[in-house]
């Protein structure tokens, strides 16, 4: 380790390799770890760190990653590397315009955008929707941790919009060629179809590619609960209202609102509710807050669902919920101490 | 009848820590010195009764507040060798150093009698006074003894006693009880001992002693006076308590009417009125993985604590002493003294290398809050030292440190304010206040940030601008 430590220190000071300094530590510090000690009480510290923190959230993505590749193949992968490639460049030039360390949010951000996309989507639209999902969703806000929107679906809803006829009309079943438009919410929506829950658990369906092995998705959830990474109350919150209020709606109108299970397991539900919906920092930081926040995505995911256009509503949902969260954070924080002697 | 499941709201227990301190006692030589800070436990400066170069015994009072009653004694018998101001816990106090004649005698206290039975309430508190052992105001109605062992590393309460016995464990709690009339016993222990709960309960029964006994949960900070009394007491303090107090900690009446003993102190505090010994010497357990063993060592207070631990430091290994607590405590030095209130010295390895791939590796000792290292999910014995484990990083709100504040505040959301120098009512009315600097946020934080400093900042600033409120700061 010596030789390795004496090579980085090298390797910052040379006047020549100055304006890379950011990527010199950056990586220094992922092979070295920090120097640093404890100067006052507490004299010894939690081993969590952020770098550990994305590489459980990359771990637990794991199951839903392997299932596109195994599902999509080749082009699985290249839109994963695309996506990494692309946003990483834009997260190494701002850490060198800026001079500081790169974040590494970006890890994470880099693996759940290519996951959200359907498997069709050409490889230089993951290249536009990842630049601008780190540039405009966390860069121009100042990076990890002052993001109010989730990055990753700041870049999918980006393309969305801008390609709608890329993002929304051409689907892929795993293993097979034929391109349709269908998709199990869509189905239900135009013929009342329920797709069978086993095919939807498995991933046997259309959908974007990371979100329909939803097994994986559910392995990799109760990963991030766990080991206490994500907070269980925002998708405790989330879930649990979509199940109530479907529940509800399927008794009261059978027609139009598709019965609990099926919403549980249809489309990118419990993706976002487990992997984008826990986002700490676009997500409320105060626990009342999270329990709003994600009932607020429950209700606005149903109302997208079926009194909407859209078939899905989980991007939008979470994306309304986090322009939404300093101000619940707001108005949480004045009733708690609204009574406080001051 | 223990009652069980006694906590506080947030906190977190460190289980498992490598080091633990042995369950033996070794009497530790007579030191050659002792150094005294001559000043009150509340900080204050004690003009002093000595003059440089005079002999002293044990026991003998070197500098007393002439209004009030605070005293400190002598713990070892010889030559005041010097008497300076020194610096001392970051400020600068008289400090008196004696050098010691080799003679292990000391001074017992006036007014002692072996058949304290029939001495008077009052005489009593003027012993236990004088010991040195506790300062219990007149007025108290409701006393916890402490054995909690909430921190990483904690003294051994069998040890205590394994050397004192059951026996004086009673007769001391017998002596609160005649010398406090009316006055409530409560024994606070961590629910792994409930054998030990069982034994000491039975033999007050015997005595036909009224004393309460408490399981705590052993989360840090539980001893900590101002959670400890609404924890064991309740909510309003007199009644027998909730299982879980969600109150504010510490009100007035609790300040005044309620006090917290540690267990060794209730041991000195009955030689003194048995034996008529005042309190020279302290029980420290050594801990930590910087010692090669870690026994309890009985010393004198004062004794520097280089010549008290120097047999058993591992050589080679850069540590640092830690007093107390790893997570609250000071830092010290070989020169430090043994100061009265000490239970556990921690040596801890000194860690400025970081380790390869550490964000990467299982931890198989690694200690965290999380459930991301092995340690943690197969229940392994973890390792401490120094190193942060991590990079300075923006806050991203995980709320680590909101689950674990024992008092219902919010660092992530107060620390902001205090980076931005921010400094108005808005954080009192956060209850910026209500912090008791337990330091646990700091231990959490996944981006390294040192939540408890800044919040100490903001309110010594806000002192400083007059905003603290009289309740609190009272």
């Amino acid at each position: 380790m010596k030789p390795l430590r004496s090579l980085f220190e090298a390797l910052t000071r040379a006047r020549l390799l100055r304006p890379f300094k950011p990527v010199i530590e950056t990586i220094g510090g992922i092979l070295l770890g920090n120097r640093e000690a404890t100067s006052e009480a507490p004299h010894i510290r939690d081993h969590i760190e952020i770098k550990r923190y994305m590489s459980v959230v990359i771990l637990a993505l794991a199951p839903a990653a392997a299932a596109a590749i195994v599902f999509y193949g080749w082009k699985a992968v290249a839109m994963i590397a695309v996506s990494y490639v692309v946003g990483g460049i834009v997260e190494v030039a701002f850490a060198l315009i800026r001079k500081k360390d790169i974040e590494e949010g970006f890890l994470v951000t880099g693996l759940i955008f290519p996951l959200i996309l359907p498997p069709t989507a050409p490889l230089w639209m993951v290249a536009v929707g990842s630049a601008f999902g780190v540039f405009f969703g966390k860069e121009v806000f100042g990076g990890t941790g002052r993001n109010i929107f989730n990055p990753a679906l700041v870049g999918r809803i980006f393309i969305t919009i801008a390609f709608p006829e890329l993002m929304s009309a051409r689907w892929q079943k795993p293993f097979s060629d034929a391109i349709t438009a269908a998709t199990p919410l869509g189905l239900f929506k135009s013929g009342r179809e329920l797709t069978p829950l086993m095919d939807l658990l498995l991933g046997q369906v259309t959908g974007s590619m990371g979100e329909i092995f939803r097994l994986g998705v559910l392995v990799g959830g109760l990963l991030l609960l766990i080991t206490r990474v994500a907070n269980w109350r925002v998708p405790l919150a989330y879930l649990g209202s979509v199940a109530l209020l479907s529940a509800i709606g399927n008794r009261l109108a059978p027609e139009l609102i598709a019965p609990p299970q099926f919403q549980l397991l249809a489309g990118g539900l419990l993706f976002g509710a487990f992997f984008m919906a826990t986002d700490p920092v676009s997500s409320p930081s105060t626990k009342a807050g999270k329990w709003v926040f994600g009932v607020g995505c429950g209700v606005v995911t149903l109302l997208i669902r079926h009194f909407s256009g859209f078939g899905e509503g989980v991007m939008f949902s979470i994306l309304f919920m986090n322009a939404f969260a300093p101000l619940i954070d707001t108005l949480v924080l004045n009733s708690k101490y609204r009574t406080a002697k001051v | 009848m223990v009652k069980q499941n006694r906590s506080i709201p947030g906190g977190y227990a460190f289980r498992r820590f490598a080091g633990r301190p042995e369950d033996t006692l070794v009497q530790a030589p007579l030191p050659s010195k002792v150094r005294l800070a001559l000043r009150s436990p509340a900080g204050q400066d004690l003009p002093s009764l000595v003059k440089s170069g005079e002999q002293v015994k044990a026991g003998q009072v070197l500098a007393r507040d002439p209004a009030g009653g605070a005293f400190v004694m002598a713990t070892l018998s010889g030559r005041i060798e010097e008497l300076k101001p020194a610096a001392w816990l970051g400020g600068k106090t008289k400090v008196a150093t004696i050098a010691g004649d080799g003679s292990a005698q000391w001074a017992p206290l006036p007014g002692h009698r072996p058949d304290w039975r029939a001495g008077e309430a009052e005489a009593l508190r003027e012993l236990i006074r004088l010991s040195g052992a506790a300062s219990l105001p007149v007025q108290t109605e409701q006393l916890v003894v402490e054995a909690v062992e909430d921190q990483p590393h904690n003294a051994d309460p069998e040890v205590l006693l394994k050397l004192w016995g059951l026996q004086a464990l009673v007769e001391g709690l017998a002596i609160l009880s005649k010398a406090f009339p009316g006055v409530r016993l409560h024994l606070a222990l961590n629910r792994r001992r409930r054998e030990l709960a069982a034994r000491i309960e039975e033999a007050a029964g015997r005595q036909g002693l009224d004393l309460r006994l408490y399981a705590l949960a052993g989360k840090y900070p539980e001893a900590h006076r101002a959670l400890l009394l609404p924890a064991v007491l309740g909510p309003g303090g007199r009644g027998a308590g909730n299982s879980r107090a969600r109150q504010r900690p510490a009100d007035g009446w609790m300040e005044k009417r309620a006090a917290v003993l540690d267990l060794q102190a209730l041991f000195h505090l009955r030689d003194a009125v048995v034996l008529g010994k005042p309190m020279l010497e302290r029980i420290v357990a050594l801990a930590g993985t910087g010692f090669t063993h870690r026994p309890h060592l009985m010393a004198r207070i004062g004794t520097p604590l280089g010549e008290l631990v120097k047999p058993y430091l591992s050589d080679g290994r850069e540590c640092r002493l830690v007093l107390n607590s790893l997570i609250a405590g000071a830092a010290a030095t070989a020169d430090s003294p043994l100061p009265a209130e000490a239970g556990v010295l921690v040596a801890v390895p000194e860690n400025r290398e970081g380790n390869f791939l550490e964000f990467a590796s299982p931890g198989f000792a690694s200690d965290s809050r999380s459930l991301t290292f092995a340690a943690g999910l197969l229940s392994l014995s973890k390792k401490a030292d120094t190193n942060l484990h991590g990079e300075h990083r923006a806050c991203i709100s995980c709320g680590f440190c909101e689950d674990v504040c024992p008092v219902r505040i919010l660092p992530h959301i107060l620390h902001r304010y205090v980076q931005k120098n921010v400094i108005d009512e808005t954080l009192v009315r956060f209850q910026i206040f209500r912090c008791i600097d337990c330091n646990l946020c700091s231990y959490v934080c996944t981006s390294k940030i040192p939540l408890a400093r800044l919040l100490r900042e903001g309110k010594e600033k806000l002192r400083k601008e007059g905003l603290e409120p009289r309740e609190v700061g009272a």
